[in-house]
């Protein structure tokens, strides 16, 4: 992105205001976090909830986080955890205000919106859309579990720094969700 | 399907709409957010500023004024000390003058100068020192002091406890006609005070044991009985009032 059209968002650098002595080598900008970095959080987010519309809403809100706490960032290698525990965090917020709602509106069309109408996936767009109404009964924190293991394939060792846990908490985790997923992938599917 | 390639199948057929139109929309958005932020929070560095400058400007006038009238207090107090401690007859030069603030000191220092226009007309020349036309000056000098300085804005509390300090200073210099007016002025400016029935009680020991005036003194016991009647004091107060009022001399006797 160019930066002439952005003044507003030409922020300061980590190594302007942090300490002198461990100043990072490989300085990060807000600019330049943002354009690496927004489609993996836009993929990881999407993937989370489910649903396309949320996913500007929330990315969004990371980057304000982002924004504000950029200069705690020491090097690039750090970033990207950095922001997928912060898009976790918030697409779990938003994931627990959705069942707040369904307790309250329990009837709700279900969408399927992460698989493209036309082409040769749209056959998988019903069951993409019963995993992601199962997936709403299941907790925020099995179904982050369950979504970064399986549909992000990410390791356990990654889940579980992204979810802030421990691998072993990670696995009970995923295995709680996979309980309730094992009816529509199948066994097999789910102890993969 | 296999329900491994099922499991790919859906895997890969996950896609999260991100355009860079999107991108571009969601950083303009960012922008303004941040944009919102950051005057948001000059505006709160703002309010702060303003609000600790005008509780400034507020607050400094404020204590200012309390310096000042502490200042004023104190000054008073140093005023009155010296004037207990009149310099002698002999002495002419106004010395208490740099500290003082107070009109009624000069005519005190002043006194040697002239003294049969500051003298009382009634009071005869006895040897009694209490009686001598210097003393009753200095007295009365002193009875304006008090008065003049229990006009001034002082709260009670400042007041009490400064009259109770000069009445004995008064006292312990040797002068209890000094202690007169402002243990007087403790009871009459100050009724409602706990200690104004000390304050009537030590003027009527002091008019009684120092300066032998048994009628005032009896006035002063019983003023002190008044002043409070289920007090401590009350009882003694009306013994020694009784007792001043059976050593007053004859009407027509001459005081003792």
């Amino acid at each position: 992105m160019p930066e002439t059209t952005r003044p507003h968002l030409a922020l300061v650098s980590p190594e302007a205001s942090g300490p002198a002595g461990d100043a990072p080598t490989d300085a990060i900008s807000f600019d330049e976090a943002y354009a690496r970095h927004s489609g993996y959080v836009a993929g990881l987010v999407g993937r989370i909830l489910g649903r396309n519309d949320d996913v500007p809403d929330v990315v969004q809100d990371v980057f304000l986080i982002v924004h504000r706490r950029l200069q705690s960032v020491r090097s690039q290698g750090a970033l990207r955890a950095w922001l997928g525990r912060i898009a976790i965090r918030e697409a779990s917020r938003r994931l627990r205000w959705r069942r707040v709602r369904l307790f309250l509106q329990p009837v709700r069309t279900i969408e399927a919106d992460l698989v493209a109408d036309d082409g040769a996936k749209a056959d998988l767009q019903p069951l993409v859309a019963l995993l992601y109404s199962t997936l709403d009964r299941v907790p925020p924190r099995a179904r982050v579990a369950w979504v970064l293991r399986h549909l992000q394939d990410e390791p356990l060792d990654t889940v579980a720094e992204l979810c802030g846990c421990s691998i072993a908490t990670a696995k009970r985790r995923i295995a709680g969700a996979e309980l309730l997923l094992r009816p529509i992938l199948g066994p097999a599917e789910a102890n993969e | 399907m296999t329900p491994t390639s099922k499991r790919r199948r859906v895997v890969d057929a996950l896609a999260v709409r991100w355009t860079p139109a999107l991108a571009a929309r969601v950083e303009r958005r960012l922008g303004e957010a941040i944009g919102r932020r950051r005057r948001r929070r000059r505006m709160a560095i703002v309010g702060l500023v303003l609000l600790f400058v005008g509780g400034a400007s507020f607050a400094l006038p404020r204590a200012r004024e309390l310096l000042r009238g502490r200042q004023a207090s104190v000054a008073a107090h140093v005023a009155r000390a010296p004037g207990f401690a009149v310099p002698p007859p002999s002495s002419a030069e106004p010395a208490a003058a740099p500290a003082t603030a107070e009109p009624a000191t000069p005519p005190a220092t002043a006194e040697p100068a002239t003294p049969p226009a500051t003298a009382e007309p009634a009071t005869p020349p006895a040897t009694d020192p209490a009686a001598t036309p210097e003393a009753a000056s200095r007295r009365a000098a002193h009875r304006r002091l008090a008065a003049a300085s229990l006009h001034r804005s002082a709260t009670p509390q400042e007041s009490v406890s400064s009259l109770f300090a000069i009445a004995d200073a008064a006292r312990l210099a040797g002068r209890p006609a000094d202690a007169v007016a402002p243990l007087t002025a403790i009871f009459t400016k100050f009724p409602g005070d706990s200690r104004a029935a000390i304050a009537a009680f030590q003027l009527g020991r002091v008019l009684a044991d120092e300066l032998h005036d048994p009628p005032a003194a009896a006035r002063a016991f019983e003023r002190a009985r008044d002043l409070a009647p289920g007090g401590p004091l009350a009882k003694d107060a009306a013994t020694r009032a009784a007792e001043a009022h059976r050593a007053r001399p004859p009407a027509g006797g001459a005081t003792p």
